[in-house]
Order: structure tokens, then sequence, then C-alpha cells
């Protein structure tokens, strides 16, 4: 709470301190200069104090026993020190009524310690965030300052006690307020796009909550603004109910800054863990994908709603205003009730859990052998829904290969799979298994899915299309020390070569010999013995598959529209390469029995290029949804 | 609402919304880890690295190394990177078989306190 008191003094200080020299314009008719330096003297106080206050509990929570000794060994901490000390020059500097602008500055650069104390600019992500974070506290604080110091102005004008017309004083007020308040906006929605993360995070995380608290209180706040505004543009008029408006938009900044005190002080919801609290979601995609033609009725309906709604509305407009509106409203509220239920999709409170387990060769070689223990009896050996014990099944299990499993979230396959699915006869495994082991069956039912999506990737680099993710693997070089893939990322392309006949290893040789280029690594999957045979090369590194967990992974990839293998009962192939960009998306593929390599090595060549040249355009993440 | 009225609810408004304000945990997770969570390995890793969402604060990076549930002697020492998003643990002579438990506590840099536990075991074949 230190934090939400330190910005409020401070600020408060800041137009004080700003005021005092312009008694002159204001037309004062007795030295309220330096009542008003006394007042900011004061408001720096309380704001040495909060700041005091705040280091203190930062320091008991790094060691209880020694707190004002642990506290300035962090970045924190050392921010708070520097902010005490900029606030306590400001305050000097307070004394006398020739350095008053001095302080107001020195106290407005103050208020830069609570963006840098902050998640944000702590973060260390990017400067811009941090600029941005930094931008909006210290505009909304110079936005702020002068919120108390009109207000009290406007209590002097009434008495007398200065003689410029307080309308005068409001006018200029408002004529900077607000495109500053445009720019705090602007700034504020930058850091909480990325304080928030993904969507969800805004109803289903403590965060999200309050900044929608925060949200509502900017509203009001732009509201008795739009007020003020109004009222400055009638001719004269009486000093009091602008007064209240005033009143009104000074609690509601107070809100504003509680609300963004709290949100200091809490996990941002980008890393808070999304427990959903309703069971259901409005994804009008998914709900699309999932089931479309019970759609069609209700959005057709919902339309129409709003189409006669507003022919209502419109003829209506002269006549019946009332009746107008009415007819309006009704026609949204009947279009909504039809439209929401429809573009809604059932979902749990994992429905957003993130996985635990990293999309690896691994993870999925675990969760093909959970399945074969827990899954295959009724969704069949090859996921197809056609295992010995579905057979009799009032619903017949699922076929996992099919791309709606994609469809799911995550989270949601999580939650059938721990906890079955309601009124079918999918048992839930929560008791069986682990949590660990749960998400490694999802990988495999990911890999599952997109490897028979994999049957679109073609021989052809599609520029600016990326979309299959690459499964990371290991490898150990023969210095010992452990490579993966994920390793490259940002920097550079890989081929991976899957070899299952040591006859192709001539193709090994071949790129060794002519690498396809400085922007890309060639790694050789291979099992023990056929590695064996392959003598070192620089610019190949060699990923011995002794377990045969990474061929079977990348194996899913394996399928093309001329062999889509469909039964899985193809022999396999003796070789097939996969050209991942540098932010780990396969982008090409060649099968020993179809294309075999690259058109030439060239070719090859000035693919690589091409996509290095590339920008990131998503992130690879299979577990995001 | 008179003008003292307004102040009055407003300034309660900020102290409750500052009160009610829940405690601060844990958001600098590990997101990578090498040997990675869980995994089986041949050989023991001479060495244990922690991967951080953010930069951490040095100073209070404590690691404590479990193996078969017993506190590794000497206690390894943390070596935190440059950029404070990694920290390697060496575990010298005391890498063997067995399993591994690494608990590691720390602050990240916007003062929020974070801790887990990274296990992996070492198998020789
Ligand atoms: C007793 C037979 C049975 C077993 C064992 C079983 N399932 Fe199912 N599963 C079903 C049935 C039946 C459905 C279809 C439910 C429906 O359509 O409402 C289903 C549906 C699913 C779905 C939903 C697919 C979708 O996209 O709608 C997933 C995912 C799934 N099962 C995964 C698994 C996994 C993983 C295992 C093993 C841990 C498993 N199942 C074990 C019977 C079974
Ligand atoms: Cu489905």
């Amino acid at each position: 709470m230190g934090r939400g008191l330190a910005f409020v003094a401070i600020a408060q200080a800041v137009g004080w301190l700003a005021l005092a020299p312009r008694g002159a314009w204001l037309g004062a008719t007795f030295d309220l200069c330096s009542r008003w330096r006394a007042l900011a003297a004061a408001a720096l106080g309380v704001a040495l104090l909060a700041i005091a206050w705040r280091l203190h509990a930062h320091g008991v929570e790094l060691d209880p026993d020694a707190p004002w000794r642990a506290a300035p060994q962090t970045w924190v901490g050392r921010v708070l020190i520097a902010q005490a000390c900029v606030v306590a020059a400001a305050l000097v500097a307070s004394r006398t009524a020739r350095t008053a602008t001095l302080g107001a500055v020195l106290a407005w650069l103050a208020l830069a310690g609570t963006a840098l104390s902050g998640h944000a600019v702590a973060a260390d992500v990017s400067p811009w965030l941090s600029a941005a974070a930094i931008a909006h506290v210290m505009v909304a604080g110079a936005w702020c300052a002068a919120l108390g110091p009109l207000l009290l102005l406007h209590r002097a004008a009434s008495a007398g006690h200065v003689t410029r017309p307080w309308r005068d004083v409001l006018a200029r007020f408002s004529r900077v307020a607000l495109p500053a308040m445009l720019a705090v906006v602007a700034a504020g929605t930058v850091v909480a796009l990325w304080s928030v993360g993904r969507w969800p995070a805004l109803f289903a995380t403590p965060y999200g909550q309050w900044l929608g608290i925060k949200l509502a209180a900017v509203v009001g706040v732009f509201a008795s603004a739009a007020w003020l505004r109004r009222w400055l543009a009638r001719p004269a008029a009486a000093h009091r109910p602008a007064g209240r408006a005033l009143a009104i938009e000074c609690a509601l900044a107070l809100a504003v800054v509680g609300a963004a005190g709290t949100l200091a002080d809490i996990v941002p919801g980008a890393h808070d863990a999304i427990t959903w609290p309703d069971a259901f979601r409005w994804a009008p995609l998914d709900a699309w994908r999932l089931h479309a033609p019970d759609m069609v009725a209700p959005l057709v309906g919902a339309a129409a709603a709003i189409v006669v709604g507003g022919l209502v509305g419109l003829r209506l407009r002269r006549r019946h205003a009332g009746l107008a509106w009415g007819g309006a409203g009704t026609g949204v509220a009947l279009a909504a009730a039809l439209a929401l239920p429809a573009i809604a999709v059932d979902a749990y409170p994992s429905t957003y859990a993130a996985a635990v387990t990293p999309w690896d060769a691994a993870s999925i070689a675990a969760g093909a052998q959970l399945y074969e223990r827990h899954c295959s009896g009724c969704h069949g050996r090859t996921g197809r829904g056609d295992g010995a014990a579905g057979a009799a099944l009032p619903v017949r299990p699922a076929n996992l290969t099919e791309p709606h499993v994609g469809w799911h979230t995550h989270g949601d396959l999580w939650w059938w799979i721990t906890h079955g699915i309601a009124g079918a006869p999918m048992p839930g495994f929560g008791a069986v298994t682990t949590d660990v082991e749960r998400w490694q069956l999802i990988d495999w039912l990911m890999a599952l899915s997109l490897g028979h999506e994999a049957r679109n990737l073609g021989t052809r680099v599609l520029s600016r299309a990326p979309w299959l993710p690459a499964i990371d693997l290991r490898w150990t070089d023969a210095a010992g020390r452990e490579h993966a893939l994920s390793d490259l990322r940002g920097r550079e392309a890989a081929l991976v070569v899957l070899i299952h006949d040591a006859r192709e290893l001539d193709r090994v040789r071949a790129l060794a010999a002519s690498p396809p280029g400085p922007g890309a690594r060639v790694i050789v999957v291979a099992a023990p013995p056929i590695a064996a045979q392959l003598e070192p090369a620089a610019g190949v590194d060699v990923a011995v598959d002794a377990d045969g967990a990474i061929a079977a992974a990348w194996g899913h990839y394996r399928r093309t529209l001329a062999s889509p293998d469909l039964r899985d009962d193809a022999p396999l192939v003796a070789r097939i390469e996969w050209l991942v960009d540098r932010f780990g998306f396969v982008r090409a593929r060649w099968r020993a029995d179809e294309a075999p390599v690259f058109a030439s090595a060239d070719a090859l060549r000035a693919a690589v290029a091409a996509l290095a040249a590339e920008p990131e355009l998503r992130s690879p993440d299979v577990h995001a949804h | 609402m008179t003008a003292r009225g307004l102040r009055a609810v407003s300034a309660a408004a900020l102290v409750a919304s500052m009160v009610l304000a829940p405690a601060a945990h844990a958001h600098s997770w590990l997101v990578k880890s090498e040997p990675r969570a869980g995994a089986t390995l041949a050989q023991p890793p001479a060495e244990v690295v922690l991967v951080f969402a953010e930069a951490v604060e040095p100073a209070f990076v404590k690691i404590a190394v479990h193996r078969d549930g017993k506190p590794v002697q000497p206690a390894p020492v943390p070596v935190l990177a440059a950029d404070a998003k990694s920290a390697t643990v060496p575990l010298g002579a005391a890498a063997g078989p067995g399993a591994w438990s690494i608990d590691w506590r720390i602050v990240a840099r916007d003062g929020h306190r974070s801790n887990g536990t990274l296990r992996f075991v070492v198998k020789p074949r």
C-alpha cells in the first residue's frame, strides 16, 4: 500500500510546487505561495514515510532478521532508496520560493521510481515496455498533480482569495489534460497487454479483475472530465456544480491510483495460473469448428433480430423516440440471447492450464507408452477409436487422429483425461497417473493429431507460413556437451535428417561437403549402429537415438498426401529430411521414396537464406491454444 | 454527496483497495533446466543449470541440493549468469548416481519471491 500512498503524496507535492510561483498570475490576494509550499513539504514528508515503509516491508520479505541490511541489495531496494533521496532533495527545494519549480521537477522525477520498481521495468523484457511503463506513471502523475491544487483553488476562488476567474484556471488545465490522459491510456494499454498476456487472464485472474476495476474508474474519470468540458463551453455558470464534478474526478483518480497500486503488487495475469471460473467460454472460432451446424440457426436468428430491431427503431425514430429505443434495444437483447449461447463452448477449471512438459521427443515417447497401457484398449493401437474394449460401448471412443482433438484446448484434454468425460464412457485417469504423465499423454495426442495434419507439408518452403511446430530433440556432442534443437531458437535454422538405412549416409556426406549455408545446422538422427558408421564431419551434429524416441516422435511428421499411411503399416522410410526455421517451425520435408532431396544444394541454400530473412511471425508453442 | 463526504469515501476506497491486495506470490518461475525436470541420465551431470523467466536478485538465489534425500556436502554454491536469468550449480565431486533434487528459492527483480524443486535421476546403464 506504500506505493499508492507515495505516488499520491509525491504527485500532490508536484502540483503545489508548480503552482507556488504562479501566485501573481492567479491574482492571489495574500501570500498563498508559502502556504502551498508548506502543503508540498507536508506531502513530501508523507511520501518519505511511505517509501521507508515500503523499503522495510521489502526487507522483511527478503530477510526478517535484518530487513534494513537486506533491502539495499536488490534492484527494488535501490530504486526505493534513490526515490527517497530525490524526494528529500525536493523537500529541501520546497523551502524557498526561488527553488519551488526545481522542487516540482525533482518530485516529478521521483515518480519514475514507482514504475522502476514495478513488474514491467524490473522484468527486463524490452526497453520499449519499460519506456511505456515509465511514461504511463509519470504522465499520470503530472495529471494527478493538478487535481488536488485545482480543487483547493476552486475553494480559494469562491472565498475571493484569488482574483483570476476560476474558469480560466480550469480551461488551462483542461487544454493539456485531455492529450495527457490519452497518452496515459495509450502507454497503459501497452503495459496492460503485456502484463495480462492472454485475454482469459482478464477474467480469471485477480490481476485481470483489478484491471477491470481500474478501467471502470478510468471511464468514470473520463466521464467527469467530459462533463467539466461541457460546463466550460457553456457561457457563465455557477461555480458549485463544477466543483462537485471536480471532486468526483479526484475521488475516481484516487480509486485509479489505488487499483494501480494493487496491480503493481500482485502477479501479472500473464504469469498467473488461470483457473477458469465458468462452465463455458465464448470462443466463436472454436465453437464454429466444433459444432458449426448447430450455430447456423441461432446466428441467422440473431442477425434477423438486429435487422428487425434496427428497422423498427429507424421507423419510429421521429414519432416515438422511446419506442424506437425500446425496439432497437429489444432487437439487440434478443440477438445476444440467441448468439451468445451459440458461440459458447464447454469449459473447465483447467481449460487454460499450462503444460508442465516440454514439447519434445522424450515427452511424446513417454506419452506413447502411457497410451499403450491406459487408452489403446478403447481408442485403438493407432488412436482411430477402434479398440476392442470400445466396440461395445454406447458411445464409440473418439477417433484421436481427427483434427478436432487439436481444436480443444490442452487444458480441456487434461480435464477429460483426469476426470473423464461427463455423460460418456470415457473414464478419468487422475487416480492412476501423475500430473506430468497426463501432460505427456497430451503431448502424444498432439503429435498424433499434428502428424495427420503434416500430410499438408510440402517440399517447397512457403514463405511466411509457419504452422507445424518442430519437436524438440537432444543430443550429446563428441566432447560430451548436451545440445537441444531449441537451443538454436532465434539463431539458426536446422535440417533434421532422420536415417533408417545406412545406405542413406551418403546423403549426409554430401551435406557435409556442401552444407546448407551458414544459417542452418545439419542434425542427423540415427540409431546407434547406423550412427556408428558416420565419420565425424564439421557442421553435422549426430543425435544418437538410443531408445528410438526421436525417430518415433518425428516419425509422426512422415505422413504426406502421397503416402498418408493411414493404417500405420507402411515400412520405415529410409531417410526423411525436415527443414526447421530458426523459430522452431517445420517448413518443408523430403522423403527418400518421394522427392528425395531438395532440387539442388543451391536451392536449399537459397531457401535457408530466405528463412533467415523472415521475421518471427508467431511463436511455436504447441501448448498455447 | 458533499465534497467532504466524497473525500471520506475516496480515502476509504484507497485504503481498502490497498489492504485487500492479495499477498504477492511467485512468478519468476523456472522456464528451463539442464538436465530437464524428470530426466533420467546415464551419466551424472557436472553441473545443473536453472533458467528463469525473468532476471533474479543475485544476493537471494538460495539452492539446496539433495541426493537420495540427503543434503549434498559441501553445499554447492550457485553461479549467476551475467544477465541474472540463469544460475549454474556445480555438483563437483558429489556427482553420482541416485535421485537428485535441487530446491531453488529466488527473488525476482521486481521483488516477488518464488521457489520450486527440480528433480532428475542418474542411473548408469
Ligand atoms: C473405456 C474406454 C475408454 C478408455 C480406456 C479411454 N477412453 Fe477416451 N474416450 C472414450 C469414449 C467413449 C470417448 C468419446 C466421448 C464422447 O464422444 O463424448 C472418449 C473421448 C476421448 C477424448 C475426446 C476427444 C475429442 O476430441 O472429443 C480424448 C482426448 C480421449 N478420449 C483421450 C483418452 C486417453 C488419453 C485415454 C487414456 C489415458 C483414454 N481416452 C482412455 C473411451 C475411452
Ligand atoms: Cu473433440
